[in-house]
């Protein structure tokens, strides 16, 4: 199915609807039927979107959609290509399938993950991958790469997803995080890994470590290899070739924890 | 009462004993307040500060109409019926302000958000905000200003400046008072301040702490670490500013007290990392109950700021930033609270109350909310850019000088208002009630989800 977004809404529109597992068990004329929300009133789909039968079973979405929030929201299987900008709430509480955004991305990208890929291309807003605010764990699982960058808060509590971020992060990476792997290639924001419990950040750039990690040695992980290896294969983020053989310095922390994170930061 | 005054004139006076003032958040009850009836003025306001005098002495009756739809005066029913259908029609209302009004008045605006199925936001939203969120993410250790003059031997001050902010707060409840157990006064506590500049405040200070400007949260997470037994780093000079030796000193205080209390200011909240920051300072206060008992509290600002969080807590289940656009309550601040929607342009009706955001939002914001894109409607006391560029202003009175309802002090204490004298415009209470009438009215028209919803 094909989605074209012909009308820009005025208003914040929340269309967790657009989902390949909602779309592609209906016909076109059933698609244009379903509803979503301008703020606080009840729409049809067809007022915002064109809706054509496409070619495959990918979604395909297309149009600039800063405003429109949830986009692939409970997606559990199927592909989602989308062409242009998204809102807030991108792949909220995604299990499953793969989303790919051709543009950039507004906060809260994917929110309560537990499986499935996403897939940007252009930057990404604040707390991407982050536990809504008094949740005590956030993403569980998939993978997420940005190949832009990200502002503050990426990966707030995840528990064991992975994450690529291409260019420059905010503030505050990997705070509370309990689990999973964060990689950066771009210059990072401060206090990165704040009151981390377990996991791993990866920095490719020089950072301000908190004075409350503590310094373990220099070694080369096999592993980031074949992850740098994985990004070559499927991402446009050029990745130097003296990082397959270059050698990382580890911190432990954070120590108002339980001191098992890792904090690797490319040596040489 | 009749008086003479200086030049013999007989004067009709009232005195009003245990007056509250609302200017900051210390809500001092102990004003006595003394009003010329026939002018309508507060002509004294003994054991005020510099700031209660200020806010009674220079408040005046101001002769303006009560209603304004499009600088034009109407009946007030007329302006309410407007501001409502502005509300009931908009896609996505916000509702902002709250923080200078009483909480019987702040009751009606949860429900008519509801009814408008819109976004209720606080002042809280651009001062103790991130405050607000590190409740939700650490929690609170909390007390009462009472037991801080009773039984605080330690109190500290981090990212604040009360000496100018809440001038009354040292001599009434934390740094001079004689308390229970602190019977000698100030000789029985100590004082330490921590700010990234040597304010007004400083002067009591038996420690003071100039951190670094932004390294309020390396320090903050270094004494956190002390908790857990790690030794505060040597380089902590260079990381924070302060050196070893006086952070080590400032930890065996914190940790040896009996009752230690740490205030926290927007210097805070508000500086780079915002709701880390204070999430870290009350996480120290909750570790070092390790040891000895030990609080924290935000110093709020404006009057009922306090009570604006705890009327839309209590209504909604959240204190700010609240949006009913799918007819249940959410809560997600940056992505509904008031700058940052007015900013990405989203709200196409504003209702602000008792606050002006055009004159201290930044510009993206107030070009929005001035725009023909946003509905503007102010209900405020005084004439500002704010009531001046809505497309409905209501002028109402003044609370704690004119109206009497309840407020909240910065520690969630009620405190009852005495007000002074009547004056010619409507309360707060008034006007939010009949436009709550109105809008549920609409709503109930239109089959809004909740328009039935009992609020009590």
């Amino acid at each position: 199915m094909k989605l074209k977004l012909h009308t820009q809404p005025d208003v914040p529109l929340e269309a967790e609807c657009i989902t390949p597992g909602v779309i592609n068990k209906l016909k076109p004329k059933e698609v244009e039927k379903l509803k979503i929300y301008h703020g606080n009133r009840e729409s049809d789909l067809a007022d915002f979107f064109k809706v054509s039968k496409g070619k495959s079973d990918i979604l395909e979405v297309e149009g600039d959609m800063h405003k429109i929030k949830y986009l692939g929201a409970n997606m559990s299987s199927g592909e989602m290509q989308i062409e242009g900008d998204v809102g807030a709430h991108l792949g909220s509480a995604i299990s499953g399938g793969f989303i790919k955004i051709n543009g950039s991305a507004a906060d809260w990208v994917a929110p309560e993950m537990t499986g499935g890929r996403i897939h940007i291309t252009g930057n990404g807003g604040h707390c991407i991958a982050s536990a809504y605010r008094g949740a005590s764990k956030g993403v569980t699982g998939g993978e997420i790469i940005i190949e832009g960058n990200v502002k503050n808060e990426l990966g707030h509590a995840m528990a064991g997803s992975t994450m690529v971020v291409g260019g420059k992060c905010g503030d505050f990476t990997g705070v509370n995080m309990i689990s999973g792997t964060i990689l950066t290639f771009g210059e990072m924001g401060i206090r990165t890994g704040a009151g981390m419990k377990r996991g791993s950040i990866i920095c490719m750039n020089n950072i301000e470590v908190l004075p409350t990690f503590s310094y373990d040695c220099m070694y080369t992980p096999i592993y980031i290899k074949l992850l740098f290896k994985y990004i070559k294969e499927n991402t446009k983020i050029t990745i130097d070739e003296k990082f397959f053989s270059g050698s990382f310095h580890r911190w432990s922390g954070d120590a108002i924890e339980m001191n098992r994170g890792e904090l690797l930061v490319y040596a040489a | 009462m009749s008086a003479v005054s200086k030049d013999n004139t007989i004067v009709n006076e009232k005195i009003v004993e245990n007056a509250t003032c609302t200017f900051c958040g210390c809500c001092c009850d102990d004003i006595t307040l003394t009003v010329d009836m026939d002018k309508k003025v507060v002509t004294k306001a003994k054991d005020a500060c510099v700031l209660g005098k200020s806010w009674f002495l220079n408040h005046v009756i101001e002769d303006k109409p009560i209603a304004r739809i499009a600088g034009k005066e109407v009946p007030l029913d007329d302006a309410i019926d407007e501001a409502a259908k502005i509300l009931i029609e908009a896609k996505f209302p916000i509702l902002y302000g709250m923080s200078d009004t009483i909480c019987e008045a702040q009751r009606q605006c949860a429900p008519i958000m509801d009814d408008c199925l819109g976004t209720i936001d606080t002042t809280t939203s651009v001062c103790h905000g991130p405050s607000g969120m590190a409740f939700q993410g650490v929690g609170e250790p909390s007390m009462t200003l009472g037991e801080v003059k009773n039984r605080a031997d330690f109190v500290m001050y981090w990212g604040g400046n009360p000496a100018e902010a809440h001038p009354r707060h040292f001599a009434r409840y934390a740094v001079t008072p004689e308390g229970m157990f602190t019977p000698n006064g100030k000789d029985d506590r100590t004082v330490v301040i921590c700010d990234v500049r040597h304010t007004k405040t400083a002067g009591v200070a038996d420690i003071f702490l100039q951190v670094k400007p932004g390294k309020d949260f390396e320090l903050l997470w270094m004494l956190r670490a002390a908790c857990k037994g790690v030794e505060i780093p040597d380089n902590c000079k260079e990381i924070c500013g302060i050196d070893k030796e006086t952070v080590t000193d400032l930890f065996e205080k914190m940790k040896n007290c009996t009752y230690g209390v740490i205030f926290f200011g927007m210097g805070l909240t508000m500086s780079r990392g915002r709701h880390f920051n204070s999430g870290a300072l009350m996480a120290l206060a909750t570790d070092l109950n390790e040891f000895t008992h030990f609080v924290a509290k935000p110093a709020r600002g404006h009057g009922n700021v306090t009570g604006a969080d705890n009327v839309v807590a209590w209504q909604t289940g959240y204190p700010f930033g609240v949006n009913f656009s799918r007819g249940h309550p959410r809560f997600n601040p940056g992505e509904f609270t008031t700058v940052d929607t007015l900013t990405r342009g989203e709200a196409d009706a504003a209702l602000i109350i008792a606050s002006d955001p055009v004159a201290n939002f930044p510009k993206p914001a107030i070009d929005h909310i001035t725009s023909e894109k946003c509905k503007l409607i102010s209900i405020d006391t005084k004439n500002t850019p704010t009531s001046e560029a809505a497309h409905v202003s209501i002028q109402t009175s003044t609370y704690g000088i004119n109206t009497g309802g309840t407020v909240y002090r910065m520690d969630d204490v009620p405190i009852s208002l005495r007000p002074a004298f009547d004056s010619p415009f409507p309360s707060d209470l008034e006007v939010l009630t009949k436009l709550r009438k109105k809008v549920n009215k609409l709503a109930k028209k239109l089959n809004r989800p909740y328009a039935t919803k009992k609020y009590i």
